[in-house]
């Protein structure tokens, strides 16, 4: 595992050099990217108000609860991962070398992403999500060697054979034809929204195929793997682009999937997202006991995440909302801890576990940091994750499903056990190596701060109109038609 | 059109019992062109759109993708033994299997009072072996060319399923999805570039790539 490191690539990656004003540029270029699409996207969410979704751009576009809500997270998540780069790229000038590159491609990805958020078309949105998926890749590779490009093989294998299995649910679901009482197939999402699909064995194997497909592109079980190696091994940077960023994209489009095609057969949609999501949180679970080191910790922590945000978009109904407030917590969760654990890799030059301690005496920022979001990722009040979890957990209980609830609630146990005995003497255990470090520029703690005080807000207050955004989405979701 | 499923199925069949990459390569060309001979098969007039599926299919996919995959791995040297499922008995009668398998499913997903039952059975039988057969070079090896050869088969299979029975793309999203599979391509030919000689084309039991 590296830092957000193309500290490796000082000499042993790119040696050609890059021009000294890269150094510069390019990371400020970043962050006046991020301004930018995080301003757009923050104005689109305050100015847009209407309850019919706004189609745009011949029909490809669509501007609707789900889309601001999800793209005012994409970008403020972006924005705070390039302040981050552009903070490291400043304290560490070493750091600058492959930048240029390495910002390219992060606009590209989020650029792609935004895209995604805001397509109208399934299949286009599809090629958007295979695009950040083709993105992604050097964002992978940066500054790694052999294991590195073995890991980004395998993050591009996984994404190729889900999206290729989402490309074939469509194919299937087109074949059955389109709406009842209309003739050709539409791939426009709010036309299918309003449809009465015809059924049928077709559309099934097409639902279940997509199911599997975007299962596998947000890391559920039974292809989960490439998740924790992806990871731990990329930059944490892009780790953060990744767990957070892609990972919402691909929800939004699994959201657009059971917005349209639930009502082909509900029972199924719920079963094959109940099964993968407490297989997911069981394969976490056993993962978590044995884990050696943290930021493969906080991956396994993200499978689980994605687990319970799968069982929950299974219950569908009231329980929609908490689905919502955990994604959007979950996002955040992982953009603090990733972004912490470049920070505490860079200092204790370890990934191990064991030989963390003290961190809060050691980095006092990382290290609060790191504790808020440990706590956060444990489910722990006032945070989001805590709201949203509690939600799902009383949907379980109201619809009857003692036995998921059950197996939902030991599993949320070990978890919980496993990841406090390893990250709590990171945290408060004996300092394994104390030096004077150097007070953090603002631009460094700054947007870990906004994500965490999100957080909190999520678990304690909303503003009425976030809130109302996200009774929107969640209303989009909630009931099975 | 049934010689030319069953030409594609033999298609399918024959690399898996020839362990070189470059009969899997060859394999996937003629898989291209003849997705573009099934799908231009009863274009009647020239149009903008039989000449995108003419590029996408025969051209890019029949012909330059896989002369990319040629140069590249040739120019790696890659080791010319490249079994894409295990070379036993055991294995190939799986694949049997998984055709016949195929073949049943696509008997009983199409209903029999369909017009044309017989061709529309015999084009799902084949998608179908398609898809499986291509779930199962991938699940099969461990090195990064079959794994590749198993994604390119699954990418056929779709298409093969597309030209069964679904409406057709509108001009703009099909040029979208080829760009796409061309950027697709490209990537895996630059990890064909970039990976080590030993990741490419030798059987290991058990390779970085599964840790």
């Amino acid at each position: 595992m590296r830092t957000w490191n193309p500290a490796s690539a000082s000499g042993a990656v790119d040696t050609t050099g890059r021009p000294a004003s890269d150094a510069s540029i390019a990371p400020a270029l970043l962050v006046a990217f991020g301004l930018l699409s995080a301003g757009g996207a923050g104005w689109l969410a305050v100015t847009v108000h209407t309850d019919v979704p706004l189609v745009l751009a011949a029909g490809f576009v669509v501007v609707d609860a789900t889309s601001r809500l999800f793209l005012l997270l994409v970008n403020a998540i972006f924005l705070g991962v390039a302040t981050y780069v552009w903070s490291r790229v400043r304290s560490e000038p070493s750091l600058a070398q492959t930048i240029g590159r390495y910002a390219a491609f992060a606009v590209l990805f989020v650029a792609t992403s935004n895209l995604a958020v805001l397509s109208n078309h399934l299949i286009v949105m599809w090629a958007l999500l295979e695009l950040t998926t083709l993105a992604a890749v050097p964002l992978i590779q940066h500054g790694g060697g052999d294991s590195v490009l073995l890991v980004s093989w395998k993050y591009f294998l996984f994404s190729s054979v889900g999206l290729a299995l989402v490309s074939l649910g469509l194919v299937f679901v087109a074949r059955a034809g389109g709406c009842t009482g209309h003739g050709e197939f539409s791939y426009f999402i709010v036309d299918l929204v309003t449809c009465e699909m015809r059924g049928g064995v077709w559309q099934k194997l097409g639902v279940l195929l997509l199911l599997l497909g975007l299962g596998t592109k947000l890391g559920l079980a039974p292809m989960y793997s490439w998740l924790p190696d992806t990871y731990e091994a990329a930059p944490p940077a892009t780790t953060a682009l990744l767990g957070a960023i892609q990972f919402n994209v691909a929800l939004v489009y699994l959201l657009r999937v059971m917005q349209a095609f639930r009502s082909i057969d509900p029972a199924l949609v719920r079963g094959t997202l109940l099964g993968m999501g407490l297989a997911t949180m069981a394969v976490s679970a056993l993962h978590t006991v044995a884990a050696t080191k943290y930021k493969r910790l906080i991956a396994y922590a993200a499978l689980n995440h994605g687990g319970v945000i799968a069982v929950g978009l299974a219950l569908g109904g009231d329980t929609a909302y908490g689905v919502i407030l955990y994604a959007v917590s979950n996002a955040f969760i992982k953009a603090i801890l990733f972004l912490t654990a470049g920070k505490i890799r860079s200092h204790y030059q370890t990934d191990d576990i064991r030989e963390v301690g003290g961190l809060i005496k050691d980095l006092p920022y990382s290290g609060a940091f790191f504790m808020v979001g440990v706590f956060a990722l444990l489910g722990l009040p006032p945070f989001g994750s805590f709201l949203g979890e509690l939600i799902i957990l009383s949907g379980l209980i109201r619809g009857g499903f003692i036995s998921v609830f059950s197996a939902f609630c030991v599993i949320l146990t070990v978890t919980f056990v496993a990841t406090g005995r390893a990250v709590f003497p990171m945290i408060w255990g004996e300092s394994k190596k104390r030096v004077n470090w150097a007070s953090q520029p603002l631009t460094s703690v700054l947007p870990k701060l906004l994500f965490f005080c999100a957080l909190v807000a999520m678990g304690l207050y909303l503003p009425p109109s976030v809130n109302a955004l996200f009774r929107q989405v969640a209303a989009g979701l909630g009931v099975s038609r | 059109m049934t010689y030319l499923l069953i030409t594609f199925l033999v298609v399918l069949l024959v690399p898996l019992f020839a362990a070189t990459w470059r009969t899997s390569l060859l394999g996937l060309s003629l898989q291209g062109l003849l997705l573009g001979w099934i799908a231009l098969r009863d274009e009647t007039a020239p149009s903008w759109h039989s000449l995108l599926v003419l590029v996408d299919l025969p051209i890019v996919r029949g012909l330059l993708v896989p002369a990319y995959f040629y140069r590249v791995l040739k120019r790696r040297k890659a080791p010319a033994r490249s079994d894409v499922i295990a070379p036993n008995f055991f294995s190939w009668t799986l694949a049997g299997m998984l055709v016949f398998g195929a073949f049943r499913f696509a008997a009983a997903v199409v209903p029999a009072a369909a017009l044309d039952s017989t061709q529309v059975v015999t084009h799902v039988a084949v998608a179908s072996s398609a898809l499986a057969l291509g779930l199962f070079v991938l699940g099969s090896r461990n090195t990064v060319v079959s794994q590749a050869i198993g994604v390119l088969r699954i990418e056929n299979a779709v298409t093969l399923f597309e030209l069964a029975d679904t409406p057709r793309l509108s001009l703009p999203i099909h040029l979208v999805v080829t760009i796409v599979f061309l950027a697709v391509m490209l990537t895996l030919g630059r990890f064909f570039s970039l990976l080590a000689y030993s990741s490419l084309g030798r059987n290991k039991q058990r390779s970085d790539i599964a840790k």
